[in-house]
């Protein structure tokens, strides 16, 4: 007797979201080992950016961007909106989490030569989309208004005096009509976020047209992989959210014991804090250059990172195999850690001029 | 042909830049501000260029709550090149807030900037008890969350991790 097998619930439901959304579409072949940690580190920091748009938005609500209400509306936020603490606390440590992924992002595809041909043009898109990710942490970190967050709204504007016409922006004397302050807010919700939308679906497009950089091997040669592998991309994407899902769980856990910091309201011209540990390291080199250190140290290891591709041409892929480049990369880094820990040691000074 | 076009568009450029550059050189009377971010009861410094000799500038703080005069300046210097720096004490009862100075001259040129204005220092207030010293302490405020909070955003953690886990595991 023949049986007539009914498709279940669940798989019409399938079949009708393919048909229209063409779901089908993402689960093209990707390689095994893009589904290890070090290669979904940057699937984790997106995960985190989404949780940080989602908190952003409601915060966003309730956050007054003028110099005499910012603090206030804070203290706001934690005090009297349902769940602000949780949510601006959630935001926070969602982007020191972030921070940390992008940079062990960064330092993986430096390690494992994920930047050489044909991926040099996505390894400049990261670097901006690095950069996106500090201005973010910065501007987010001023926001507040603390006494913290006043001295690096001071060191902003004397960056901007540093280099004079590029820094326009970022002076007191760009708007006559809007103040910095509510600038540097208008740059944190709408302006970084629509650099960071437009960079990450350039990031994205390109790592779906090379596909992910082959496995280190120590004869391994960089070469396209679209379409090669043994995984699916639906795995990947899977693994990926399931990551998201313990960052935010992570980033919860750490919001209700340590719930975000907030300093007294701040008082010009005074230096008596320190700035985050993403920028803290940069305090030596300003004390010994001044203000201009804040800008040429950056942008000197922004044009080093730039220039790896160019330096590290050949083909292959292992780390024994590029020590001259590594071992430079490492003594940066090293010298950006010491450089950072020495000034977490010493007694606050003051650099504003 | 591509070409022509091209050179005839720079020159265009530059020849709708060489007035624009003409008349930012001869330039309209303009003052900065030192520090652009300063206590209320602080020391400003606004330095005035591009202005006539002997021309007498108004200066004044404008905020949305009004205005606040803060004195004059003399410009000195010889033939177009003239100039000041004048030093003001900003009176510790400025309400904190982004502010405008300007300077007004009696013929009609005016120039402003911007200046933020911060809470008063210690030294700065007149009153200590309603003084603010500067401080890299936390601000107090209860952080303390009702029980129920706690155990659903706790359920929350819960669930999130284990369902993290599972789709990483899967």
């Amino acid at each position: 007797m023949a049986t007539s097998t009914q498709p279940t619930p669940r798989l019409r439901l399938g079949e009708w979201l393919d048909e229209r959304l063409g779901l089908k579409g993402i689960s093209y072949p990707v390689p095994e080992h893009a589904n290890s940690l070090p290669y979904v580190l940057g699937g984790i920091t997106f995960t985190g950016f989404v949780i940080l748009f989602v908190t952003g938005i409601y915060l966003a609500q309730f956050y007054h961007p003028e110099v005499a209400d910012a603090h206030q509306s804070v203290i706001y936020i934690i005090a009297g909106v349902p769940l602000g603490d949780l949510v601006r606390s959630v935001h926070f440590w969602t982007a020191q989490i972030v921070t940390v992924t992008v940079l062990l992002h960064m330092l993986r595809v430096l390690f494992t030569g994920s930047y050489k041909r044909p991926r040099e043009i996505n390894w400049f898109v990261g670097l901006g989309l690095l950069a996106i990710t500090l201005g973010f942490v910065f501007s987010g970190s001023v926001l507040k208004f603390d006494q913290e967050g006043l001295e690096a709204f001071q060191h902003n504007k004397e960056a901007a005096n540093v280099i004079g016409a590029m820094g326009a922006w970022f002076s007191a004397e760009f708007s006559r009509s809007v103040p910095l302050l509510m600038r540097l807010f208008n740059g944190h919700i709408t302006i970084l976020p629509m650099i960071f939308g437009l960079l990450i679906a350039v990031h994205i497009f390109l790592i779906k047209q090379h596909g992910i950089s082959p496995k280190v091997t120590p004869d391994a040669t960089t070469h396209p992989t679209a379409g090669e592998g043994e995984s699916d991309f639906g795995f990947h994407l899977r693994r990926m959210f399931g990551f998201g899902l313990v960052v935010f769980a992570l980033a919860l856990t750490l919001s209700l014991i340590f719930p975000a910091p907030l300093g007294q309201p701040g008082v010009a011209g005074a230096e008596v804090t320190k700035p985050w540990w993403m920028f803290i390291w940069l305090f030596p080199a300003e004390a010994a250059w001044g203000a201009r250190a804040l800008v040429i140290v950056p942008a000197v290891l922004g044009v080093l990172l730039a220039l790896v591709p160019f330096v590290d041409r050949s083909p292959y892929l292992s780390p024994a195999r590029r020590k001259g480049l590594l071992i430079v990369a490492a003594i940066l880094l090293i010298a950006i850690v010491v450089s950072g820990v020495y000034a977490a040691l010493q007694p606050v000074a003051a650099h504003l001029e | 042909m591509k070409m022509r076009f091209i050179l005839r568009l720079m020159f265009a450029v530059a020849f709708a830049a060489v007035p624009l550059g003409a008349a930012l050189a001869h330039g309209e009377p303009v003052i900065a501000v030192e520090p652009a971010v300063a206590a209320a009861g602080g020391q400003i410094i606004i330095t005035g260029t591009e202005m006539e000799p002997g021309e007498v500038f108004t200066i004044t703080l404008v905020g949305v709550a009004g205005s606040i005069p803060l004195g004059e300046a003399t410009v000195i210097g010889e033939g177009e090149e003239g100039g000041f720096t004048v030093t003001f004490i900003i009176p510790v009862e400025t309400v904190p807030g982004s502010y405008t100075v300007s300077a007004a001259a009696e013929d009609g040129d005016t120039t402003t900037a911007d200046l933020t204005i911060t809470a008063p220092s210690e030294e700065a207030s007149a009153a200590p008890a309603a003084a603010q010293e500067p401080s890299g302490e936390l601000h107090e405020i209860d952080r303390s969350k009702p029980v129920s909070q706690v155990i659903a955003v706790a359920i929350v953690i819960a669930v999130s991790a284990a369902a993290g886990f599972v789709l990483i595991r899967s």
